[in-house]
């Protein structure tokens, strides 16, 4: 199951993304489901279209299906998503 | 020992990956976004590679081995069961895995 403290392991894929905060300003307050994930990107499918957003420097807030909400930092998943499952986070 | 069981959870969380990628692979597929399920099909099986995880039947069965074709019959899978036999053709690629009815008798 998805928890606040395994979010970071876990699949965002079929997840609604909030963009808190981004580099780039206009990507800010985009808001959809996660479709598909890269190293570097999360394509989330909005009103317009897919698009596709940087996951470093950006802030995400992801809804889970227990429907809570957990913001977190993108660069901390900024990692090939099959190796994200047995990743190590230094503090 | 201590470094092997520190997180015993890290296998659990990749089969519930792999669970929630298939599920994902079926909605795109209602959808008619085919691509998607594809790339969820893809996701799922790297991800079975480096956890060292089998693919349960159920899901082993329902993508192409070759080109990772996500299987809706009739759309981008053909069935066809003659003696004894169940064929299953990927319309993509036509690649033919076949599975018979009948278990072998050492497995009876």
């Amino acid at each position: 199951m998805i928890t606040r403290q395994n979010i970071l392991f876990h699949e965002l894929i079929g997840l609604d993304v909030l963009v808190l905060h981004a580099l780039n300003r206009s990507q800010c307050s985009i808001e959809g489901l996660v479709v598909y994930e890269t190293r570097n990107m999360l394509h989330i499918r909005t009103k317009k279209g897919i698009v596709k957003v940087q996951k470093r420097g950006t802030t995400f807030a992801c809804t889970l299906p227990d429907g809570s909400r957990v913001a977190f930092f993108g660069s901390l998943i900024a990692v090939s998503p099959q190796r994200r499952t047995s990743m190590r986070i230094t503090k | 020992m201590g470094s092997r069981n520190r997180r015993p959870s890290r296998k659990n969380i990749a089969r519930e990956r792999i669970d929630i990628l298939f599920y994902q692979a079926e909605r795109f597929a209602a959808e008619g976004e085919l691509n998607l399920s594809d790339l969820c099909v893809k996701r799922a099986r790297q991800i079975a590679m480096r956890e060292r995880i089998r693919l349960c039947a159920i899901h082993n069965r329902k993508f192409c081995r070759r080109c990772c074709r996500y299987f809706v019959p009739a759309k981008t899978s053909r069935i066809r069961i003659y003696r004894g036999v169940v064929t299953v053709t990927c319309l993509q690629c036509g690649y033919q895995r076949r599975y018979p009815l009948k278990k072998r008798r050492d497995q009876r």
